[in-house]
């Protein structure tokens, strides 16, 4: 009865430990963004965290589909779509500046 | 009959003589002595290096062997199936995934085992298609990891609902790589989605702006791309040894999330063979770099 109870609860909680997770990484000029707050708007809910010394970062939604990821860098912060999924999802950054405006780019 | 008075020069004459012969002495010997040494230290060198060919050569012999052996034991479980349950091919497969990943495509396995289960009756069905789901996306991720560290490479996600409205496929972001001073152009174009096997079919335009050669050219390629799919065995060939594949890393009703990576050839799998032409390019230019 245990050997069930443990595998109903590994099959349970092995997917949930990824779903809807998005990592990556914030630079901008290829520096990273350390301490940057960051945020993801998803099926009317946020999701805050602030990169770590490497500008990495993880943040987890209890939504999947398309959102909307900001990092919020100065003047104002900058946005752009990501995808929550059953997987966790990489996400790496970079803030471009072309004619005098900040944009989120992929890398 | 008196010999003339020795001046300063006569006796440094008298005295350099024998010291000319010593120093002739010990340059010969001096000479002698590193030209043996130089010479065993190098003979030292080649018996290592050909001993550590030695024990490599018989390691992978004998590794060979192993594999072999692991390998027509598993395949049988394929070729007579009779009275194979469904779990024990799963389990096979797996053995095969994880031990001949890098020398195999396994796809048409994949895909057979796949249909097999689709067919079958049994109660843990889903449980079996997610076990292979599971090894395929962790072997791409083993593979990914290594051809990422060696090639560059970059993520794009493909909106599937915005793809089911765009008539002519939907466009990803192009991104320029360098990988050993070459650089190229990426685009990808998604033209088709297969919700039931859960592939994409894309569109890859390589573009490298540098080349003399395919400055003005721009090469194309299409196909489907799915979980069973492994970069090091999957992958598109391009010029200077070099390949590019793509690797689906999730796939839901949303979005399907992808990374496309270009890395030299010698990261390719163990099946594929150089090019001849391109052996002996690269032969010729070490040897070039190794005069200059």
């Amino acid at each position: 009865m245990r050997m069930i109870v443990a595998a109903l609860l590994t099959t349970l909680i092995s997917p949930l430990a990824s779903a809807g997770e998005l990592f990556g990484s914030l630079s901008d000029g290829g520096q990273a963004l350390a301490n940057t707050k960051i945020e993801l708007q998803i099926g009317g809910k946020k999701y805050e965290t602030t990169t770590d010394a490497q500008g990495s970062y993880r943040l987890f939604a209890e939504e999947k589909g398309k959102g909307q990821f900001f990092a919020n860098v100065p003047p104002k912060p900058v946005s752009a779509d990501v995808f929550s999924s059953d997987h966790a999802v990489r996400y790496d950054w970079n803030i471009e500046s072309r004619d005098g405006q900040k944009t989120l780019k992929r890398k | 009959m008196s010999s003339p008075p020795k001046d300063k020069w006569d006796k440094l004459d008298i005295i350099l003589k024998p010291v000319g012969g010593i120093l002739t002495a010990v340059a010969v010997a001096s000479f002698g002595y590193l030209t043996s040494d130089y010479l065993g230290k190098k003979q030292n060198s080649e018996s290592r290096i050909q001993l550590y060919t030695q024990l490599m050569s018989q390691r992978e012999q004998s590794d060979s062997a192993l594999r072999k052996d692991v390998f027509t034991t598993v395949i049988q479980n394929f070729l007579s199936p009779a009275n194979r349950s469904m779990d024990e091919r799963v389990l096979s497969l797996e053995l095969l995934v994880y031990n001949f990943h890098e020398s195999l495509n396994l796809k048409p396995l994949f895909l057979h085992v796949v249909k097999q289960i689709s067919a079958s009756k049994d109660t843990e069905k889903p449980e079996q298609l997610k076990r292979l789901e599971r090894v395929a996306r962790e072997v791409s991720r083993r593979q990914l990891m290594v051809l990422e560290g060696v090639g560059q490479g970059y993520d794009r996600t493909v909106d599937l609902a915005a793809l089911s409205k765009e008539r002519g496929g939907l466009d990803l972001e192009p991104a320029t790589l360098t990988v050993d001073g070459i650089q190229r152009t990426f685009k990808m174009h998604v033209l088709e989605v297969d919700t039931q096997t859960r592939e994409l079919k894309i569109r890859m335009e390589i573009q490298t702006p540098n080349d003399p050669k395919d400055a003005k050219k721009t090469q194309v390629a299409e196909f489907w791309i799915g979980f069973f799919d492994f970069p090091m065995i999957d992958n598109t060939r391009l010029l200077h040894d070099q390949r590019v594949s793509i690797v689906l890393n999730s796939f839901d009703e949303y979005s399907a999330d992808l990374t496309i990576t270009c890395f030299p050839g010698s990261y390719a799998s163990l099946k594929e063979k150089p090019y001849f032409q391109e052996v002996v390019n690269q032969l010729l230019n070490s040897e070039l770099n190794g005069k200059q």
